[in-house]
Order: C-alpha cells, then sequence, then structure tokens
C-alpha cells in the first residue's frame, strides 16, 4: 500500500478542506481520468482497492496512473480506552482530496472498457467521482 | 488560414459586473497586444464562442469586430471551471500579420487502433506542440501517424512533419509516443507489491 518512507513528524493535526482543488485538475498522462466532485480523505486501502479494480478489469493492455498520494497519518485511540492520556497512535495514513482533483487516469484503452474499470474504482472511494476524457473545449467532462 | 469573426462588446471591469456579464450568457475576456497601448476589457456571448471553439480549435486567427472596429487576434488563453467545465474567461492577443508568433498547436494521433490491435499500449508524453509562425500559417491541429510503429518504437519530436513556414520550439529530442508491451495485471500488481515494500 502506498505510504510515505520517512515524515518528520509521526502525528498531524486533521485540519479542514476548503475550496476547489487548483492543482492537479487536469488530465496530463491518460486520455481518460477520475475526478472528485467532493471533497474527503481518500485512505491508502481504498487506493489500492481502486487500482487492483482497475488493473484486474483491463488485464493486459492499458496503463493506471494514481495521481494522489495518502501522506496524511491519521491517529486512532484504542477501542475501550478513557479520554486523555495524550493523541492515540498512527494507523493509517488518507489523502486529502478537494472537489476537482483527478485522482485516478487511464491510457491505452478503449473509452468502453476505461469507462467501465473506472467506474469500478467509484465505487471502492468514499465520495462523488466523475469520468473524465481528453477533449476540447464544451465536452469536456461526462458526468456519471 | 481564414480569419473567422467573433463579436464583442466593451464590458465593465469588476467583479459584480463580469457575474451580471456570466448571468446573461457572457462571457467576459480581455484584448491586448501588437500596437495597443491600453488593454480593451471585453464580453462576448458564450454559445457564440462555444460553438467556434469546438469546429475550429484554440488555434484559430478571429477577427474581433468591437463597436465596428475589427481587431486581427487570436486566443491566448481560456480559463475553465474544471469541475463544471465552463469558460470563465478569455484572452485575445492582438497580433500583427507580418509578425512570428508563439503558440501551443494539439497533436491528433492516427493508426492508434492499428497498434492497439497488435498488442501494443500507446504510452503519450506531450499532447501538444509549441510552435512559431505567421499567424495565418498556424495550424489548427498536427495530425501524427503512429501506424507504422511497432512495439518498442519511439516517436521524437524531430519525427513530426509540420507544415511549411511552421518552425517547431520544443526540443527535437523530446519523446511524444512511446510503444509499450502490456503487462498482466498479475505482474503490475507483484511490481507495485515490492515498490511499496521498499517503502
Amino acid at each position: 500500500m502506498l505510504m510515505p518512507k520517512r515524515v518528520k513528524y509521526r502525528k498531524q493535526q486533521r485540519g479542514r478542506i476548503k475550496g476547489n482543488a487548483t492543482r492537479g485538475n487536469t488530465l496530463t498522462y491518460g486520455e481518460y481520468g477520475l475526478q472528485a466532485l467532493e471533497p474527503g480523505w481518500i485512505t491508502a486501502t481504498q487506493i489500492e482497492a481502486a487500482r487492483v479494480a482497475m488493473t484486474r478489469y483491463i488485464k493486459r493492455g492499458g496503463k493506471v496512473w494514481i495521481k494522489i498520494f495518502p501522506d496524511k497519518p491519521v491517529t486512532k485511540k484504542p477501542a475501550e480506552t478513557r479520554m486523555g492520556s495524550g493523541k492515540g497512535s498512527p494507523e493509517f495514513w488518507v489523502a486529502v482530496v478537494k472537489p476537482g482533483r483527478v485522482l485516478f487516469e487511464i491510457g491505452g484503452v478503449s473509452e468502453d472498457v476505461a469507462k467501465e474499470a473506472l467506474r469500478l474504482a467509484m465505487h471502492k472511494l468514499p465520495i462523488k467521482t466523475k469520468f473524465l476524457k481528453r477533449e476540447e473545449l464544451g465536452g469536456e467532462s461526462n458526468e456519471s | 488560414m481564414q480569419a473567422i469573426t467573433l463579436e464583442a462588446v466593451k464590458r465593465e471591469t469588476g467583479k459584480s459586473a463580469a457575474r451580471r456579464l456570466k448571468n446573461q450568457g457572457y462571457v467576459p475576456a480581455i484584448m491586448y497586444g501588437k500596437d495597443m497601448t491600453e488593454n480593451i476589457p471585453l464580453a462576448v456571448e458564450y454559445t457564440k464562442l462555444q460553438k467556434l471553439l469546438q469546429k475550429y480549435g484554440r488555434n484559430v486567427l478571429l477577427n474581433v469586430v468591437v463597436n465596428g472596429t475589427t481587431h486581427t487576434a487570436l486566443i491566448k488563453e481560456i480559463q475553465e471551471d474544471t469541475l463544471k467545465g465552463k469558460i470563465i474567461h478569455v484572452d485575445f492577443q492582438r497580433v500583427s500579420m507580418y509578425e512570428e508568433i508563439e503558440a501551443t498547436v494539439p497533436l491528433r494521433f492516427e493508426g492508434i487502433g492499428l497498434i492497439e490491435s497488435k498488442g501494443g499500449i500507446v504510452q503519450h508524453q506531450l499532447w501538444e506542440l509549441t510552435v512559431e509562425s505567421l499567424p495565418d500559417k498556424i495550424p489548427q491541429e498536427i495530425v501524427v501517424d503512429l501506424s507504422h510503429l511497432e512495439i518498442g518504437d519511439t516517436l521524437f519530436v524531430k519525427d513530426i512533419p509540420v507544415p511549411e513556414g511552421v518552425k517547431v520550439l520544443d526540443d527535437p529530442e523530446e519523446i511524444v509516443v512511446s510503444i509499450l508491451v502490456p503487462k498482466e495485471a498479475g505482474e503490475e500488481e507483484e511490481e507495485e507489491g515490492e515498490g511499496t515494500a521498499e517503502g
């Protein structure tokens, strides 16, 4: 699963997500992509599940790009623990996603295959997303 | 290249004026460039602009008519709302027909189906080229034929034929497209597993 090799500080504050993505909001590598429509945290497990779903569907052929990286540690207190006595220990990693962010890209496959692969990936994620296609202005996106 | 006529009106500047224009079906725009002492804030009709872009693409020579005065211009930049896919603002650059200018031209790839039927995957590195030419010589798109490529081949910028009078400014050794051998889903998973194990 994706996670940083080394971090300066083990624990982070939660923060809040405001506004839309101003970077990473266009297709750069592939012909098709999945764009976030809501803000949220996407865990490394969810990214992995989406990647596996896509690569299994497209089988031989095609290439998948993951454009987000889970670099934020999330801590949790153990079950049935009384409050206090400090912050819990890091449990998992998440990628902070703003609306507009392109999460995955696919290239080298037909539109139908890309649509279905991204639909499968869509169902592994905790936020609403839409299918993107590289086209000229006016028909940039197809919501699904 | 034949110039396309686009009508525009002068607009007030400011946030609320722009919002009003958008509600009336206009897109705020600006014109600047050659032999102009001051920029002209403009507004163009959204539907007309969208139709023009769909039909001719971004690299089109325009005759922008503002209150009866015609300006020869090119579209320099289009700001879009990436979530809604709508145009927010357009920059027009007034050009001289006798001076070379820089522009980005999209590449259209042909023969991808043939490569895929051979079992190869087309990996794109470049989707557009930066070129320099006279405004009327700028192509709307450059067609790249990939049908002669085999698996493992690479197409460089220097291999792309461009029309006469057009000079490519990109590095000639830059890769445009490479044809890859497809990997099995299992192989890829194993590879990525190794990658995460390292990290």
